[in-house]
C-alpha cells in the first residue's frame, strides 16, 4: 500500500507522515529492520539453519561416529543448546525465527491432503509435554549424545514431523501443539527482553483486513493465529514476523520491554497445562543434569538390584516418570491447594493460584539451562572449529588448515565455569522469588496474604536451588555410552 | 465441452495425493541410501594396519580420575620392535561438550612408548592413540576405557 492510501485510511492530510511512538524498533533499524521485513528476510536466516541440518544429517549418517570429531553432536548438543539459552536471554525466540524445519512445511502446504483442523482436545501444552518427556528420556537411554548416527535420525524425525502434520492439517499445528523444541522455546522467550507490539494502537483498531492474523495476498498471517492488537505475551510466537510483513500499515514493531515485565504482570492465562509445562521445564533442567553425574548410576544399581529392574529403558522411564512428570504434577496441584489453605481465602480456585505462581518457575528453570548448557558451551564451544577442520579435510579441502587442530576447545577458562554456574541458579532464584511477591501483591490482598500464598513456592524454590547446587557440585559423569546408539 | 469441477477438484486432489506419497517416499528412500549405503573415508584412516600397537600397561588399574600413564609397545607384524615414531594420545569423552585430552608420547626404547596424561573426570573415554613412522606412514588405534568415579 502507497503511502497516500495509508494516510486516507487513518484520516490524516496529505502533510501527516505516520510517526511511529515505539522508541526503539528493531524492524526499523537501518539494515537488520530492513532485512527482516524483507518478504524472504526470514528465509534467509531459514536457509542458514537448513544448511547446518543438512550437515547435521549428512555428517551424523557418513562422518566419523566418535561423538566429539562429528558435527551432529557437536553442532546439536553443545552449539544449538548454547546458542538458545544465550539467544532467549538477549533478544529472543530466535531459532524459532530461523527454524530450518518449518521449511519443508512450505512444500507440504501446497500439497495439503485434507485441511482439517488440529483437533480440539489437543489445542493445548500436553502433547508437547509428552513431547519433551519423549525426547529426553531417547536422550538418556539412547545416549544421543554420544551417537552422531542417532543424533542425525533425531533432525529427519523433526523433518518429518513437521511435514506430515502441515500436510494433513489446514493450520501450523507443528509449532505450536507439538514442537517440543518449541514448547521450550516458548516458555524461556517469556522472559526474553523483546517482543512483538502494534506501534499505534488506533491503527489497528481500524484496520479492517486484520492482515497480521488473517495474511495479505502475497504473505501468511501469523502460523500460530496469535493477534497482534492483543499481543501481550511471547508465549506461541515463533517471531517468524509474518505478521509485520502483511501488515499494510507497517504498524508492528519488534520492540525492548521491560526486564520481567511479562512474568510480573497479571497476563498469564490460568491454564494446568501451561503451569504444568513452565514447572515441568524446571524439574527436566533438573532430571537431565541430575543424568550427568554419580549417584545416578547408584541409583540404578539398587533399582537392579532391589527392584529387579534389568532394563535401563524402564529405570530411566521409573527415574523421568517420577522426577519430571509426578513431582512437578505434585508441585503444580499441591502447591495451589496449599497456597489455598495458607492463604486463607478458599474463594480462591487452585487453577488460578497455579496460573499466577507458576511463572517463577521460568527464571529458576532458566537459571538451570543457563548453568548447564552454559557449561557446555563454555567447555566446548571452541571444538566446533577443529570439527570442521576435520569434516572439510575428509573432503579434500584444506581452507581451515592442514591439520585439525583438537586442542581448541574451550571458550572460557575452566576455574570460571563453576562460579558462573553458581551465579546463574542463584540468580535465576532470587528473580523467582521477586516475580513471586510482584504476583502476590495484588489489590484486594493484605501483605501477610501475599506472603502466605507464595510461602510453599518459595519453599520449592529453595530446596530446587539447594538441589541443583548439589548436583552442579559434582563432578561430570557419563557411562554407559559404549556400544550403546552408536551405528 | 465444459469441464466437471467435481470431477477436476478430485483430479486435483488425487494429483496431491501423488505428489505427496511421491515426496515422502523419494525422502525416505533418500534417507536410507544416505545412511546405509554411505561411509565417509576420512583423513585419519590408518596406513599401517598390519603393525602391532600393544597395551604393555595402563596406570593406574583399575583407571581412576587424576594421572594416569599409557604404556604401548609398537611392532611389526612379527614383533619386531619399531623405534623412531611420533606417538602422541587423544583422550575424548564418548559424549560432546567435554574438552579433549592431548598429549605426547616419549620413545623409551625398544619400540616402548610412555605417555603421561590425566583422567580429568569418570566416565567413558575414547582413547585415540596415533602416530606418525619413520617412512612416514600415519598408524590409529582406538581404544575405549571406563573410569569409574570414586564412589564405583
Amino acid at each position: 500500500m502507497d503511502r497516500t492510501a495509508r494516510i486516507v485510511r487513518r484520516g490524516g492530510g496529505p502533510g501527516d507522515i505516520y510517526r511511529p511512538p515505539v522508541n526503539l524498533d528493531l524492524l526499523h533499524l537501518p539494515v537488520l529492520g530492513r532485512l527482516l521485513r524483507w518478504r524472504w528476510g526470514r528465509l534467509v536466516f531459514q536457509v542458514f539453519f537448513l544448511a547446518v541440518a543438512v550437515l547435521v544429517v549428512y555428517d551424523g549418517l557418513t562422518g566419523p561416529q566418535l561423538a566429539p570429531e562429528n558435527s551432529a553432536t557437536v553442532l546439536a548438543w553443545v552449539h544449538y543448546r548454547g546458542f538458545i539459552i544465550l539467544a532467549l536471554l538477549l533478544a529472543g525466540n530466535l531459532f524459532c525465527f530461523g527454524c530450518p524445519f518449518t521449511l519443508p512445511r512450505t512444500l507440504a502446504r501446497r500439497l495439503s491432503l485434507s485441511g482439517g483442523r488440529w483437533p480440539r482436545p489437543l489445542r493445548n501444552k500436553w502433547v508437547s509435554i509428552a513431547g519433551l518427556f519423549l525426547i529426553f528420556w531417547l536422550y538418556e537411554w539412547l545416549d544421543l549424545w554420544a551417537s552422531p548416527w542417532l543424533t542425525a535420525w533425531v533432525a529427519v524425525g523433526y523433518f518429518v514431523g513437521s511435514f506430515v502434520l502441515e500436510a494433513l492439517f489446514a493450520e501450523s499445528p507443528f509449532c505450536k501443539y507439538v514442537c517440543p523444541l518449541g514448547a521450550f522455546n516458548f516458555v524461556y522467550s517469556t522472559a526474553s527482553p523483546l517482543q512483538i507490539r502494534p506501534r499505534e494502537a488506533e491503527v489497528c483498531r481500524t484496520c479492517v483486513g486484520k492482515e497480521c492474523i488473517n495474511g495479505s495476498a502475497t504473505v501468511p498471517g501469523c502460523g500460530t493465529e496469535l493477534f497482534v492488537p492483543t499481543l501481550r505475551s511471547n508465549m506461541d510466537c515463533t517471531f517468524c514476523l509474518d505478521c509485520a510483513r502483511a501488515c499494510p500499515y507497517d504498524n508492528v514493531a519488534l520492540s525492548p520491554r521491560a526486564p520481567l515485565e511479562e512474568l510480573t504482570h497479571d497476563r498469564w492465562p490460568a491454564r494446568w497445562d501451561l503451569a504444568f509445562l513452565v514447572v515441568a521445564l524446571t524439574f527436566f533442567g533438573i532430571s537431565n543434569a541430575f543424568g550427568m553425574v554419580s549417584p545416578v548410576y547408584a541409583l540404578h544399581t539398587w533399582m537392579a538390584e532391589a527392584l529387579g529392574l534389568k532394563s535401563d529403558a524402564v529405570r530411566l522411564l521409573l527415574i523421568f516418570g517420577t522426577l519430571n512428570i509426578a513431582v512437578p504434577a505434585l508441585v503444580v496441584f499441591g502447591g495451589a491447594r496449599m497456597s489455598q489453605v495458607a492463604s486463607g481465602r478458599s474463594s480462591q480456585p487452585p487453577l488460578h493460584l497455579a496460573g499466577r505462581y507458576a511463572p517463577a518457575f521460568v527464571p529458576m528453570g532458566f537459571g538451570i539451562w543457563l548453568a548447564h548448557y552454559g557449561f557446555h558451551f563454555s567447555i566446548a564451544g571452541l571444538a566446533i572449529v577443529p570439527v570442521m577442520q576435520s569434516f572439510l579435510l575428509d573432503h579434500g579441502i584444506s581452507w581451515l588448515g592442514p591439520h585439525p587442530d583438537w586442542g581448541m576447545s574451550r571458550v572460557l577458562p575452566q576455574e570460571w565455569v563453576f562460579p558462573l554456574q553458581v551465579g546463574a541458579v542463584l540468580v535465576g532464584f532470587f528473580v523467582a522469588l521477586y516475580v513471586l511477591l510482584r504476583r502476590a501483591i495484588r489489590p484486594g490482598t493484605t501483605p501477610a496474604e501475599g506472603f502466605r500464598e507464595i510461602l510453599p513456592w518459595a519453599l520449592v524454590l529453595l530446596l530446587i536451588t539447594v538441589v541443583s547446587l548439589s548436583i552442579f557440585n559434582l563432578p561430570m559423569e557419563m557411562r554407559g555410552t559404549f556400544n550403546v546408539g552408536v551405528r | 465441452m465444459s469441464r466437471n469441477p467435481l470431477r477436476t477438484a478430485d483430479r486435483t486432489r488425487t494429483d496431491r495425493r501423488r505428489s505427496f506419497l511421491a515426496c515422502f517416499a523419494g525422502f525416505i528412500v533418500a534417507l536410507t541410501l544416505l545412511a546405509g549405503g554411505c561411509t565417509r573415508r576420512t583423513t585419519t584412516t590408518d596406513q599401517a594396519p598390519d603393525l602391532r600397537l600393544d597395551i604393555v600397561e595402563l596406570r593406574p588399574d583399575p583407571p581412576a580420575v587424576g594421572q594416569a600413564t599409557l604404556l604401548l609397545r609398537l611392532g611389526d607384524p612379527e614383533g619386531r620392535p619399531i623405534e623412531g615414531a611420533a606417538m602422541s594420545l587423544r583422550g575424548d569423552m564418548t559424549h560432546a561438550g567435554m574438552a579433549a585430552v592431548l598429549e605426547d608420547a616419549e620413545e623409551v626404547g625398544e619400540g616402548l612408548y610412555r605417555v603421561w596424561f590425566e583422567w580429568t573426570m569418570a566416565g567413558d573415554w575414547a582413547i585415540t592413540v596415533s602416530g606418525t613412522l619413520e617412512d612416514g606412514r600415519t598408524i590409529r588405534r582406538e581404544l575405549q576405557v571406563s573410569v569409574p568415579s570414586g564412589g564405583g
